[in-house]
């Protein structure tokens, strides 16, 4: 007998992975693509203007040869100043653990029968303590952002969008932000992270950048810094006073991704520095097939604060 | 599932919308479990293929979007994580030899004890290779993709592989 048949043998075949395994295994990506997927961005009320400004500019080539907005830098380095004055939260430890609570939702592509694309709304609380957390979610309304998806969804027999999204995930203790504050140093370090990346280092850095600025146990000099960044990267653009979609006012400046044809919004709270809310909309030309301006996808932050314990939430 | 859309625009979409990934999943869990489980039995299959996934959707933006399939780049996740495993991968196989039901020949269970010995021998990126082709069913081309190296280095572990089994099995002047 070959060699082969012989190895095939000795391993037996294996019986099919149990429906519970494989909801353990599903459950640990999705926690996973809540953390660190998400690259969406929110879209506010207030939006309505920026979805409205979207929609009026066209695809251009905002590159890594683009220039820096000085409206932009300028409200940047505001937002900088601001954050500095900041005092630090406590370190994570015995009765401080860091709470966050936020509402999102974002594009969601059902792919395993008709095609079609709808937004689930999901309230997100973490709680990152000093050995360990814990993320809760739960969901709201399904929204369809054409006539066309909602058709689909029923020609797919109307399976269930909220059940993905409801659960409790033990999430892993978060280790302490290394972001150097110093602001060269910074800028180099995402430079290098974002290089060769398809879309151009400058826009990669934008969106690495955000990532940095939400649901993290960053110091406010470690935003400060990032935000000192943000100026300096060619391409960032400002929007202007917004409201976001609780109502608080905030500054906006955007990125345009013209590999998907989308724009990304941070939302900036003018006293604070804090990140209020991202959006993403889509510019005239993009890859979704949605008329401009359309809302893909929205964050709002709306608690950021210590509690006595994992699963306490702020009075 | 949706014939339009590979794995490869699935995770060119999931760059910017992060759930579309959970498609990769649906569609390539049981293969990578299959094989983590065949290898590594209930427990640890089960934690291997989680982990792949994990993994693979922190790593997504590194995904050739030229390969339309991504079971190969999964399976070489798979393979990575699978080798650090590779004493319980033993330890296993040795329990399931002990397991033959009475009556099996002497002959037989020295042959498997032989050939677990020999698989041991292996170089571990040589087993690797064997066993994504014997027991994964990739080709030798996915097997490349699989663990970032030539099709010629493929073709070469996979023969070394087999020579040395063949070597270990076949009594001396019988080749």
């Amino acid at each position: 007998m070959p060699a082969l048949e012989k190895v095939r043998e000795l391993y037996p075949d294996p019986p099919p992975a149990a429906p519970e395994a494989r909801e353990r295994a599903r459950l640990a990506l999705v926690a996973r693509i809540e953390r660190r997927g998400r690259r969406r961005v929110v879209m506010p009320a207030a939006g309505l203007a920026i979805a409205a400004a979207a929609a009026v500019v066209a695809l251009v080539g905002v590159g890594d040869e683009a220039r820096i907005d000085a409206g932009a830098a300028a409200v940047l380095r505001e937002a900088a100043a601001k954050a500095n004055e900041q005092k630090p939260l406590p370190p994570l430890g015995h009765g401080r653990v860091l709470y966050v609570k936020s509402v999102d939702a974002y594009l969601n592509t059902w792919a395993d029968t008709a095609s079609f694309s709808v937004l689930v709304p999901h309230v997100r609380e973490t709680w990152h303590g000093p050995e360990g957390g814990l993320l809760v979610t739960s969901t709201g309304e399904p929204e369809f952002l054409s006539a066309r998806d909602r058709q689909r969804w029923i020609a797919a027999g109307r399976p269930n969008l909220r059940e993905g999204g409801v659960g409790r995930t033990a999430l892993e203790r978060q280790a302490t932000s290394d972001l150097p504050t110093d602001v060269d140093a910074l800028f180099s370090r995402l430079e290098d992270e974002a290089r060769g990346h398809s879309e151009g280092t400058a826009r990669q850095m934008f969106t690495r950048l955000g990532d940095h600025l939400r649901e993290t146990n960053i110091s406010p000099r470690q935003r400060a810094a990032l935000y000192e960044v943000a100026a300096r990267i060619p391409g960032v653009e400002l929007i202007g006073r917004v409201r976001d979609p609780v109502g608080r006012s905030g500054v906006a400046v955007a990125m345009e991704h013209p590999s998907d044809g989308t724009r990304e919004t941070l939302v900036i709270d003018r006293a604070s520095g804090v990140l209020l809310a991202e959006e993403r909309v889509t510019l005239r030309e993009n890859v979704y097939g949605y008329p401009a301006g359309t809302l893909i996808g929205h964050s709002t932050y709306l608690v950021t604060r210590m509690v006595g314990a994992v699963g306490s939430r702020p009075e | 599932m949706n014939a339009e859309l590979t794995d490869a625009v699935l995770i060119e979409r999931s760059l910017v919308e992060p759930h579309a990934f959970a498609s990769i999943f649906d569609r390539h869990f049981d293969a990578v479990h299959g094989y983590a489980r065949r290898r590594l039995g209930r427990s640890v299959a089960e934690e291997v293929a989680s982990e792949t996934f994990v993994r693979a959707f922190d790593r997504r933006a590194s995904f050739d979007l030229s390969r339309v399939d991504a079971r190969p780049w999964l399976f070489g996740i798979a393979a990575n994580l699978m080798r650090r495993h590779w004493r319980t991968e033993r330890r296993r196989l040795r329990a399931l030899d002990r397991l033959q039901p009475a009556g099996t020949e002497d002959a037989s269970r020295a042959e498997r004890a032989d050939l677990v010995a020999a698989l041991d021998a292996l170089p571990a990126r040589e087993r690797e290779a064997l066993l994504l082709f014997a027991l994964a069913d990739l080709s030798y081309e996915e097997i490349a993709d699989a663990l970032d190296v030539p099709i010629g280095t493929v073709r070469s572990r996979l023969s070394r592989a087999r020579d040395r089994i063949r070597k270990q099995l076949v009594p001396e002047g019988v080749v």
